[in-house]
């Protein structure tokens, strides 16, 4: 279905799955690097490890932030509101 | 190979991992199923550990599948986005009563919710007709309606979504449920937007795959920021997860998962068995 602006559930489809992709590669770069450094005996180890973790979590956070953009330019407001309710609900526990 | 961990220990628990992360995707019930226990029983981490690494694992999985599934067109995004504000809600709910209570409570739960899950797996594995399944109802106008193809019979699936009120709160308690004990609450969500809504399993299953990593995400924040998630433990278990979770969906997705689910419901309800009773145990 492509829209007013151009944007088609396809490309849609797309952000949102590069948006996912990426955190995970990110995450388990990270990882890796962090075993990596723990070889190597060095004490940033845990620190990046701990980044890997922490990219994981974050990554469905920024997928719902992708929703709230792709669902505005697509056209649907309801969709929109519907996602970032979710993304307030992320933060609201990240505050708690 | 990590921080903390020994590499005997380490490479025990990526194998581990591993194959929780193929028995999961292969019988479709997610890994905290097995992880929680054996975290908590074999290498004795306390279960609010236990319980944060199985909610990192559910969300390194759920991404990494909800990607394919978006790209198939089996994921549901605007279903996904609104059940995720209830499972949301339910899922902060679910992790700050777990985190007021104490670790022997949570197992005594955790057990007890074992035996349905058991029940549900042993349910499928006798069932001669495979899978729960409703007939999709014909696509009208709908904000919930959706289209996929169906490599099965090789055909496009159209369908429209019901009932989405009660199906947001039964969400709630799937969210809660990923909150307090773990388990990535597709118990709950996939059977009812198949029976409740009417959305072919395909595209429930991919729904709920979508939706539980941010009602895990939710929840392993609050985790994280009491000091509960061991990253060097995440660490290991999650990329073994990961790893399974992968080869699981490309060579077995396939398989025929009866017989599976019979012997796995069998070695769930021991499971429960034995941590109904350390629970129990004074």
């Amino acid at each position: 279905m492509n829209t007013p602006g151009g944007f088609s559930e396809k490309r849609f489809g797309r952000l949102i799955q590069r948006t996912l992709q990426a955190g995970v590669a990110a995450a388990f770069c990270l990882v890796l690097a962090g075993w990596g450094l723990g070889l190597a005996g060095s004490p940033a180890a845990g620190r990046l490890l701990y980044a890997g973790i922490v990219a994981l979590v974050l990554t469905p956070v920024a997928r719902v932030g992708m929703l709230v953009y792709g669902f505005q330019r697509n056209g649907q407001p309801f969709f929109a509101l519907a996602s970032l309710v979710v993304l307030l609900l992320l933060l609201v526990s990240a505050l708690l | 190979m990590d921080a903390g961990l020994g590499l005997h220990t380490a490479g025990l628990l990526l194998s581990f991992g591993f194959l929780v992360g193929i028995v999961g995707s292969v019988l479709g019930v997610g890994g905290g199923v097995f992880l929680v226990p054996l975290l908590v029983m074999w290498l004795q981490v306390p279960v609010h550990q236990a319980i944060a690494v199985s909610l990192v694992a559910i969300i390194a999985t759920s991404s990494a599948v909800a990607s394919v599934n978006i790209e198939r067109g089996l994921a549901n995004m605007r279903l996904g986005v609104v059940l995720e504000m209830t499972t949301a809600v339910g899922s902060i709910a679910g992790a700050l009563v777990a985190n007021m209570l104490p670790g022997r409570v949570v197992e005594l739960l955790f057990s007890l919710m074992l035996f349905p899950v058991a029940g549900s797996m042993l349910f499928k594995s006798l069932r001669p007709g495979g899978p729960l399944r409703v007939p999709a109802a014909q696509a009208g106008p709908g904000p919930f309606d959706a289209v996929f193809f169906d490599p099965s019979v090789s055909a496009e699936t159209s369908y429209t979504v019901r009932r989405i009120v009660p199906a947001s709160l039964a969400s709630f308690a799937a969210g809660s449920l990923s909150g307090l004990l773990g388990l990535g609450g597709g118990i709950i969500q996939v059977p009812v937007m198949n029976l409740l809504c009417g959305v072919p399993i395909k595209a429930a299953a991919a729904t709920s795959n979508f939706l539980i990593g941010v009602s895990a995400a939710a929840s392993a924040v609050i985790y994280l920021k009491r000091g509960l998630v061991v990253p060097e433990l995440a660490a290991v278990v999650v990329a073994g997860v990961l790893l399974g979770s992968v080869v699981g969906i490309q060579v077995l997705y396939r398989a025929r998962s009866e017989k599976i689910q019979l012997a796995f419901s069998v070695v769930v309800l021991l499971v429960a068995v034995k941590m109904l009773k350390a629970s129990l145990t004074p």
